[in-house]
This record gives structure tokens, C-alpha cells and sequence, in this order.
């Protein structure tokens, strides 16, 4: 889809670093900025755009399929907090770290602002698309 | 707090005059049903819409969303009810989510939330969205309503 958000958000995401623990977890980080001109910040809101908390777990989740180089759904979500906005052209630093028993990918991540603040963490649980 | 005065708006109400997410961000169409702690509201995928994936898959974050604007629609229509404006919500956390299939058969569905819990400006609240009879996605989600006194965010 040559408009989905997905791929937006993708295109937001760089610099991508991986390292592969001693217990077989994987260690992912990367850089993203999300662009004034972001489908995501269109409406949300029109007078103050904010980045929206599910972008943020999008991100999440499209980071790890770069890193494994698998397609990947999220099944779900846990203890998961939002403690800070992203506003337009802001660098945010992710963290992921996927353990890696299947058949789902589990894990925790980090998202953390230019100053190091806190701006989301939680853990994740993927599946891999199949087809 | 359910409304005061329920005679004054009717549902179902479009959706667009209880929240302030436009455009490509507004993803549920209708507020349907107001009681009590309970919500419920439509949703529709347009096929161009920015969140297919592909052809038949949804992206799966697009649940959390259109269960977070039920309860913020449902906000919404409280306060129309009050005759105050609408006050913005944030998610600030998502203590589960559980997602069924990001390929349901239908383009339709409907979300109903519930309040479980809130303190101050905080909402603890449980969802799901159904298709039919078929359940696609549950969440539990925190949200945090912004006050008179702060500013925009």
C-alpha cells in the first residue's frame, strides 16, 4: 500500500544497530524522526500535532522485523507506559530487547528522547506472519 | 461520570462532533450507545485507508486506537450533555492487548468499552472490538484526560 501508515513509519526509522546477547536474545536499537509532514501527526490534533501512542508500538514492532527480517503482527501488548509526547522532527531512540523462544517473540522496549527522558517502555508479544 | 442530562444529544451521534482527531486520524464514525461506565461505538476501513497493511491486513495498533477513541467519544458526549467543551485524552498505558487477527472479514465493527476504574484525571478501561460475532481485538488501556487548567499538548 503506497499511502499506509506502516510504511511511513518505517521510513522514519534509521541508523539500526543489533547485538546478540550471550543468552541468544537479540539487543535492537535505532534512531527515528517523524517528519512535520507525517501522515500521523494529520489530525491528531489539527492544532497541536502529537504523535500517536500507537505509532510509537508500530515502530516498536517494525524495528524488530527489520532486526529478524521477518513479517510480524503484534499479538499483544503489556505493562506498557506512555510518559511523554512526541511532537514533529523530534529524535526518539528505541530499544528493543526480543528473546527468542518461538513460536511468538516476546520482549520489552524502550523509547527515550534526545535528553535520555523516559518517553515510553513496555513489553511485546509478536507473531510471525505466516504466507 | 455518565451525563446529566441525556435528553439534550441524542445518539448515535457522528463522531466527529465529540472528538478532535480529523482527518485520517478520526477512526470510529459513531458514538451508539452511552450507559453508565459503557460505551459503544461503529468503525468502518475504507479500502484506501492509510491503515491497511496490504490488501486484507490491518495494521494492528489500529485496534488500540479506535478502542481509545470510543472512550474518549464517550467522554465527549458527557460533556456535551454538561454543556462544557470536550477535554483531550492521551493514552498513557496499555496494560493489555490482545490481539485475535489484524484479517477480519468484515470492514464493520463495533467497540464497546467500559470504565473500570478512575482517579482524577485518570481512566482505567477495558475494550473490545467484535466484527460480526467474531471478537478481533481486547485491550485494557489507561487514559489520561487533560484538565481546564492545562495546556495544549
Amino acid at each position: 500500500m503506497s499511502n499506509s501508515i506502516e510504511a511511513a513509519i518505517a521510513a522514519c526509522i534509521f541508523a539500526m544497530e543489533t547485538v546478540e546477547t550471550e543468552e541468544g536474545a537479540l539487543q535492537v536499537s535505532a534512531s527515528a524522526r517523524f517528519p512535520a509532514s507525517f501522515i500521523g501527526f494529520a489530525g491528531h490534533f489539527p492544532d497541536a500535532p502529537v504523535l500517536p501512542a500507537i505509532v510509537q508500538l508500530a515502530a516498536v514492532r517494525l524495528l524488530a522485523e527489520r532486526a529478524l527480517r521477518i513479517r510480524l503482527e503484534s499479538q499483544g501488548f503489556s505493562r506498557t507506559k506512555f510518559r511523554g509526547m512526541v511532537q514533529p522532527e523530534e529524535e526518539i531512540f528505541l530499544q528493543l530487547k526480543i528473546e527468542s523462544p518461538f513460536p511468538g517473540r516476546q520482549g520489552r522496549f524502550k523509547i527515550t528522547g534526545v535528553a535520555g527522558e523516559a518517553l515510553s517502555s513496555g513489553s511485546f508479544t509478536f507473531r510471525e506472519v505466516s504466507g | 461520570m455518565a451525563p446529566t442530562d441525556k435528553e439534550k444529544v441524542k445518539l448515535p451521534i457522528a463522531a466527529i462532533d465529540l472528538l478532535r482527531h480529523r482527518g485520517p486520524m478520526l477512526l470510529i464514525d459513531r458514538l451508539l450507545a452511552r450507559d453508565g461506565d459503557r460505551a459503544t461505538a461503529s468503525a468502518h476501513i475504507s479500502p484506501d485507508s492509510i491503515f491497511f497493511v496490504d490488501e486484507h491486513s490491518i495494521l494492528p495498533e489500529y485496534f488500540i486506537e479506535i478502542i481509545a477513541q470510543t472512550m474518549a467519544a464517550a467522554n465527549g458526549y458527557d460533556a456535551l450533555c454538561r454543556d462544557s467543551m470536550p477535554k483531550a485524552g492521551f493514552i498513557v498505558g496499555i496494560d493489555d492487548f490482545t490481539l485475535i487477527t489484524q484479517r477480519p472479514d468484515s470492514s464493520e465493527f463495533l467497540i464497546k468499552v467500559a470504565t473500570t476504574m478512575e482517579f482524577a484525571a485518570m481512566k482505567v478501561m477495558t475494550g473490545q472490538v467484535v466484527s460480526g460475532s467474531t471478537q478481533i481485538a481486547s485491550a485494557e488501556i489507561k487514559v489520561w484526560e487533560q484538565s481546564d487548567g492545562d495546556g495544549e499538548q
